[in-house]
């Protein structure tokens, strides 16, 4: 009984998570991986992944972001691997008011685009996106840094 | 931009970035709270097949269709496999001698299954590794075979290519398909272990093993000093570690390493391996649970690390 209690604690818990939020890892993810299908899916498993997994999960958030990045960017491996669509911007361009940083972003490898993301998005400073995307301070600030020169001179704007 | 002409010239490209972004709050974000708990609503076993089919990337309507009439196909192939595990494991059992599980000589032998790091008896011994790209795959570590269950008795152990680097294990005998196997009974684990502060102290362990649904594998990096563990439960798979297993691998497909030994191999993609991992020191690991107690296990090499580099033939 109490360990049913305190799963269906945890299970309250990962939905108070989810409604402050889920729409932001949403809205990452879909610009992460340019495919609102793609974010959908990543998300809805991040979550249940986290409710199955129980308590033992320390930082529920970090964890479910690190866990929708995760799956979003098997994904897109497997897409490519497979020849199969990777959609593009424009695609998409009706949901994007600015169109043209998402085109930019998408020419961005994988691991400089959630960099960017998590950094100018999410807002979350560089050891924080390190913890959420299992990766270490040292590879966020490169990636963060070659991403951010990549996309200023895709966006023709001056370099900070 | 709100409040642009009051800003200073030195801040407008960071503004300017984050501004851009914040374009996304626009997005209309669908709720999938009911979809998240229909996932975690489902029986067990049911619940893993519908997360294995959803994460090799079929949509959600394709997920769901035919939910129900796959139960019945699911439990009824898994009885069939079981069975056909089973046979196939006292078969097995049978074509070999003295298949009494017993660990491999570790000295001094554990009485029980100390986890992949060994027990500390430094210093270990180092081993250069040649590392050319040779037809064997680079797999100069030669080991005993020393375990009961050939199915975990690692036979050769060596990395190649330092660009791309790849760690390979063969083994004694092709293990049994995953498919077959239900995990709470029949757990076998492969990996290697990494010491890279130089206190003869395993630092990153590495592992995959059959604990995932349908066939799939857990694959995992576990950073001992913090304790945090990066882990993939079925596909997709390529982090936190790219893996080929025998199990994905026709008979008839050319061998990874030495032709008659299954060959494991690991791999980082990219930028995602811990630094200075590459170039480390390690060995590789084996074990093998039924019913929840390991029963047999193997360290390649038992009492020595393997040195990336070095020239030379096999390593004795």
């Amino acid at each position: 009984m109490d360990a049913a209690l305190t799963l269906s604690d945890w299970s309250r818990s990962v939905e108070a998570l989810y409604r402050q939020d889920s729409g932001r890892l949403w809205r990452a993810i879909c610009t992460f991986a340019g495919d609102p299908e793609i974010a959908s899916e990543a998300v809805a498993d991040a979550y249940a992944q986290a409710i199955r997994r129980g308590p033992a999960v320390r930082d529920p958030r970090a964890w479910v972001w690190r866990a929708a990045f995760r799956i979003a960017a098997g994904q897109l491996k497997e897409r490519r691997a497979g020849g199969g669509p990777i959609p593009e911007a424009a695609r998409y361009s009706d949901r994007y008011e600015d169109a043209d940083l998402h085109a930019a972003l998408r020419q961005l490898p994988d691991a400089q685009r959630a960099a960017i993301i998590l950094y100018y998005y999410a807002d979350l400073p560089v050891r924080e996106i390190a913890l959420h995307l299992g990766s270490n301070s040292l590879a966020v600030r490169a990636n963060l840094s070659r991403g951010r020169r990549r996309l200023h001179a895709l966006l023709g704007t001056d370099h900070d | 931009v709100v409040g642009a002409d009051c800003m200073p010239s030195w801040v407008p490209t960071m503004t300017d970035l984050r501004t851009r972004f914040r374009s996304i709050d626009d997005m209309a974000v669908p709720e999938l709270w009911s979809e998240v708990v229909s996932r975690v609503d489902q029986p067990l076993e049911f619940a893993r097949d519908r997360e294995y089919s959803v994460r090799v990337g079929r949509s959600m309507q394709v997920a769901r269709s035919g939910r129900r009439g796959r139960v019945a196909a699911i439990l009824v192939t898994a009885l069939a496999l079981a069975v056909l595990v089973g046979a196939s494991l006292f078969t097995a059992g049978r074509t070999r001698p003295a298949p009494e599980p017993r660990p491999s000589p570790t000295d001094p032998v554990p009485a029980v299954w100390p986890g992949p790091i060994r027990p500390a008896l430094a210093p270990w011994p180092e081993r250069p590794v040649p590392t050319d790209t040779a037809e064997d795959g680079g797999l100069r570590w030669v080991d005993d075979r020393d375990v009961a269950w050939s199915i975990i008795d690692i036979t050769r152990v060596g990395t190649d290519n330092p660009q791309q680097r790849h760690w390979r294990i063969a083994l004694d005998e092709r293990p049994p398909r995953a498919i077959g196997l239900d995990p709470d009974r029949t757990l076998i684990s492969y990996g290697l272990v990494f010491e890279t502060t130089g206190d003869e102290r395993g630092d990153y362990i590495v592992g995959i093993n059959n604990d995932a649904p349908n066939g799939g594998f857990r694959v995992w990096v576990t950073d001992v000093a913090t304790g945090m563990t990066e882990e993939q439960i079925g596909p997709p798979y390529g982090f936190p570690i790219e893996f080929s297993h025998p199990d994905e691998r026709a008979p008839e497909d050319p061998p990874l390493g030495v032709p008659g030994e299954p060959t494991l191999v690991f791999t980082f993609l990219g930028d995602s391996a811990p630094p200075g991992l590459r170039t480390s020191r390690f060995y590789a690991w084996s074990s093998l649970a039924l019913d929840g107690e390991v029963v047999a296990w193997d360290y390649a090499p038992d009492a020595s690390w393997l040195r990336v580099g070095g020239s030379g033939e096999s390593v004795p």
